[in-house]
């Protein structure tokens, strides 16, 4: 049998479906320290971010059979599961962000949406690169709805826009960036 | 870019992956997920945007966090796990046994099972015990490290004359050894196979699967895995 440390992510993760714990060890060596951050970043507290981090692995360990490589990758897959349960908690705790959020393009953007990282490869500079090309008040919105889980209404009401003129507005800036990434 | 989503389609993907959508809607989009894999594509890939864009992040939790996550996790879900491996060992056997026969018109069936116990005696108290357990019977485990002997109990296991209950110890790297098949008897003492004794430790699985008459010929479990159980030390 092949060792997992070995094997890609994707793999391992079948491995994990059939109960391998060395497997599961495995994912969370390699996945840990992203899904981690991520719960920190969406979550006010670490001990809240640390029993985050339980509720993903504990779902991976149930539903990793679940992941489809045929369908993305073993990253995303991941990922999704760490957004959804910090959203779980978010929503839980009815602690869901309400703050205005100010969409005036001239205002100098305290919280850059690009992270402050090295950005390791090609696709991921040209996935920065896209963003940076949006109006600023645009990529507040995408990000606002990706860590707050803000829908469209959530963001109408926040930003004091209506809810069409909202939708309409990130809807072109998803076609742009779709655009620029295609 | 396999991009064959019409431009509402992509954008759908989007809203999921970014979480824009209303919680309302968000279900239909969800289960649209599941039943159309284009869909499914391109909704994970804007996650991976999403991802790299927003979550390139990395901190190392700290110890006590998997440490917390091993204590969760569930001690009572091995049964499913081993059958659904066991359906993977048999396509993996299938097509070994498919090769052989392409190289070698008479195959030779070599069978590496212990002989059948000389003996059948009551169990002695041993210091690690198991009791398998699973939807047919039940099969007492005992081990004595220092014998090197396994002593074996079981019920009827509803076993017809074409086949056999073999048991195996299966540690952390996940792969199966045969300790040998249980006997006929209601009770039996056996010596585990060579390499095996230091496998039966603390923790490590036992199972038994419902094999060919005689054992898998395989050397891994090609029948259902029919009980399971955790070795612990006795007293």
């Amino acid at each position: 049998m092949m060792a997992v440390h070995d094997m890609a992510l994707g793999e391992v993760l079948g491995e994990v479906s059939l109960g391998n714990r060395d497997a599961f060890a495995e994912v969370y060596r390699r996945a840990s320290p992203r899904l981690f951050a991520l719960c920190l970043r969406m979550l006010d507290t670490r001990h809240e971010a640390e029993e985050c981090l339980q509720d993903v692995f504990l779902t991976v360990w149930h539903k990793a059979g679940q992941f489809d490589a045929a369908r993305g990758s073993a990253m995303a897959w991941l990922g999704t599961i760490a957004r959804n349960r910090a959203l779980d908690r978010l929503r839980r705790r009815r602690a869901v962000a309400d703050d205005p959020i100010e969409l005036d393009d001239d205002i100098a953007d305290a919280a850059p949406l690009a992270e402050a990282v090295v950005i390791a490869d090609d696709e991921a500079q040209r996935v920065h690169h896209c963003l940076g090309t949006l109006d600023p008040g645009d990529q507040r919105l995408i990000r606002t709805a990706f860590f707050d889980g803000a829908s469209y209404a959530d963001l109408a009401s926040r930003t004091a826009r209506p809810l069409g003129t909202i939708k309409s507005r990130i809807r072109r800036a998803l076609i742009r960036l779709k655009e620029c990434l295609a | 870019m396999t991009d064959a989503l019409p431009e509402d389609s992509e954008i759908l993907a989007a809203e999921l992956a970014f979480g824009l959508i209303d919680p309302a809607d968000a279900e239909a989009a969800r289960q649209r997920l599941e039943r159309d894999p284009v869909f499914g594509a391109a909704h994970a890939r804007w996650f991976g945007y999403a991802l790299t864009l927003f979550a390139d992040g990395a901190e190392t939790p700290p110890p006590h966090v998997w440490a917390a996550i091993i204590k969760r996790l569930p001690a009572n879900d091995t049964l499913d796990r081993l059958n659904r491996r066991a359906s993977r060992w048999r396509s993996a056997a299938l097509a070994a046994s498919v090769a052989l026969v392409a190289v070698s018109a008479g195959s030779v069936w070599l069978t590496m099972q212990p002989p059948p116990p000389a003996s059948v005696r009551p169990a002695p108290p041993a210091p690690m015990i198991a009791l398998l357990q699973g939807k047919t019977g039940a099969v007492s485990v005992t081990f004595d490290p220092a014998a090197r002997a396994l002593m074996l109990g079981h019920g009827d296991l509803g076993l017809d004359r074409r086949h056999s209950a073999q048991l195996w110890v299966i540690p952390a790297d996940g792969k199966p050894r045969s300790l040998g098949l249980l006997p006929a008897a209601a009770a039996g003492r056996v010596a585990p196979p060579p390499g095996t004794a230091d496998l039966l430790a603390r923790n490590a699985v036992l199972a038994v699967s419902i094999e060919p008459l005689g054992g898998s010929p395989t050397g891994l479990p090609t029948g259902p895995v029919v009980l399971t159980g955790k070795l612990a030390v006795a007293g």
